[in-house]
């Protein structure tokens, strides 16, 4: 509401708008909403301060000039410190109080010292909580059927995932979920496509977020602290790649498997068929080198029993050969022509006087008389 | 075996292990084996067709995640 005055100016009437003070703010946030609707502002942080666990409150300074900014502790996205350089996305206006300040919707940290400063600091923080810890790891699915991605598909390292994707593996059930991988909105779709490929009733396997390589600037959605810590709250194991090998994002670092890059990702994600084809066909060489063996074997053994079985065989028939060779050199020195070819005789008959005997020599049989006996 | 396999490759090389494991075993005999072979023999065949003739499935959500809308 706002009074009028008329006036007279050089025999003109001028008329003058006189606001309440309260309209006038209103009306000058209503001046600023439609000049700047959203202002962009890059500044270094000072007097960083969270009141009451839920507001945020700094100043955004240049060499020559500070402005305040005030924002909930729920659209701070990234660690924050005096010193860091920010970029604020932000509504201007001035209180009721009559100050001015930004109403920060968005901050991204800016500027390599900065970006680096804040990675550390949240690494530290989220690392405070386990969330890197080892033991929270799983293992992907040996072998996945479905499988979530999260990524642009306009961007070179999907293109590089699907390529080495295909060379490797067949079979699959890739969905992909579009979002975008750099800028402010990045995380929030991120974070949305997570929550979807969590919530389905038939879930995927594994998740996978890639990324081709960027700048720092490029890659910070990557550590952005609601990002993580949704990787982290997956149910379904996350397999990310993000960069190059060189880049360490923090969601690399909370995922259950860290890719060095995209085509990474892939390689990680299925084995390479033509080595599964190689293994399969091993496997029935060794199978059947297993059982030429025991054939061999089982052949080996049985030629042994067989000749065992002959050695003894014919053992036995040289013992009994050799017994009876004894038996018919024992019998032979019983042999009464024995006696005679040694020049004794064998002489029958009765011994009475008068008697007829038969004498026997080797060479000749002689018949004889008893003409006399005398006891011995 | 050149017809699709109602079993999965994970299933299949699974398989194909236990009849490896009963080859290296005690278990193992003669008269078994040549019917074990034929069946490990199958089984690789068919994983290499599998993954031979298998392609991926590659299919991009219609759901937009970018707040504006399902």
């Amino acid at each position: 509401m706002y009074f009028i005055n008329e006036r007279s100016q050089d025999g003109v009437v001028v008329t003058d708008q006189i606001f309440s003070v309260s309209d006038f703010l209103g009306v000058l946030n209503q001046t600023f909403e439609m000049a700047f609707p959203v202002v962009y502002v890059e500044g270094e942080v000072s007097g960083f301060k969270v009141n009451q666990g839920k507001w945020v409150f700094f100043d955004l300074k240049d060499e020559s000039g500070t402005v305040n900014c005030f924002m909930s502790v729920y659209q701070l996205r990234v660690p924050l410190e005096d010193g860091m350089r920010v970029v604020v996305a932000a509504n201007p206006k001035v209180t009721a109080w009559g100050k001015f300040s930004l109403t920060v919707q968005q901050i991204r940290l800016s500027g390599e010292g900065s970006i680096k400063k804040g990675f550390e600091l949240l690494k530290a923080k989220l690392d405070k909580e386990g969330l890197f810890a080892p033991e929270r790891k799983r293992m992907l699915p040996e072998l996945p059927r479905r499988v979530g991605v999260i990524t642009s598909t306009q961007a070179a390292g999907y293109a590089d995932f699907v390529k080495i994707l295909n060379s490797r593996w067949g079979g699959l059930d890739v969905q992909v979920a579009h979002t975008q991988v750099q800028g402010d909105a990045a995380p929030d779709q991120m974070i949305r496509a997570l929550r979807y490929f969590n919530e389905q009733a038939e879930p995927v396997d594994v998740i996978v977020l890639i990324r081709g390589g960027g700048s720092a600037d490029d890659l910070a959605g990557y550590n952005d602290e609601k990002l993580v810590r949704e990787i982290a709250a997956s149910r379904i194991p996350t397999l990310v790649g993000v960069g190059h090998e060189v880049d360490t994002s923090l969601a690399d670092m909370v995922a259950d498997v860290r890719a060095a890059t995209p085509s990474n990702a892939a390689q990680l994600l299925v084995p390479d068929k033509r080595e599964i084809i190689a293994s399969a066909r091993e496997r029935v060489r060794t199978m059947a080198s297993v059982a030429e063996r025991s054939i061999t074997m089982v052949l080996a053994e049985t030629r042994d029993w067989l000749g065992d079985a002959l050695a003894l065989t014919s053992e036995r028939i040289e013992r009994m050969q050799e017994a009876n060779r004894r038996q018919l050199q024992a019998l032979r020195a019983y042999d009464p022509r024995a006696v005679l070819r040694r020049g004794y005789a064998l002489v029958r008959g009765e011994v009475t006087i008068g008697g007829p005997l038969e004498i026997e020599t080797n060479t000749a049989l002689i018949t004889a008389e008893v003409t006399h006996v005398s006891k011995k | 075996m050149s017809a699709k396999s109602s079993k999965t490759i994970a299933e299949m090389r699974s398989e194909l292990g236990e009849l490896l494991a009963w080859f290296e075993s005690d278990e193992f005999t003669v008269e078994q084996a040549v019917e074990k072979f034929t069946e490990a023999e199958k089984l690789a065949a068919a994983i290499e067709h599998e993954l031979t003739a298998a392609k991926n499935t590659i299919t991009e959500l219609k759901q937009r995640f970018d707040g504006t809308g399902e």
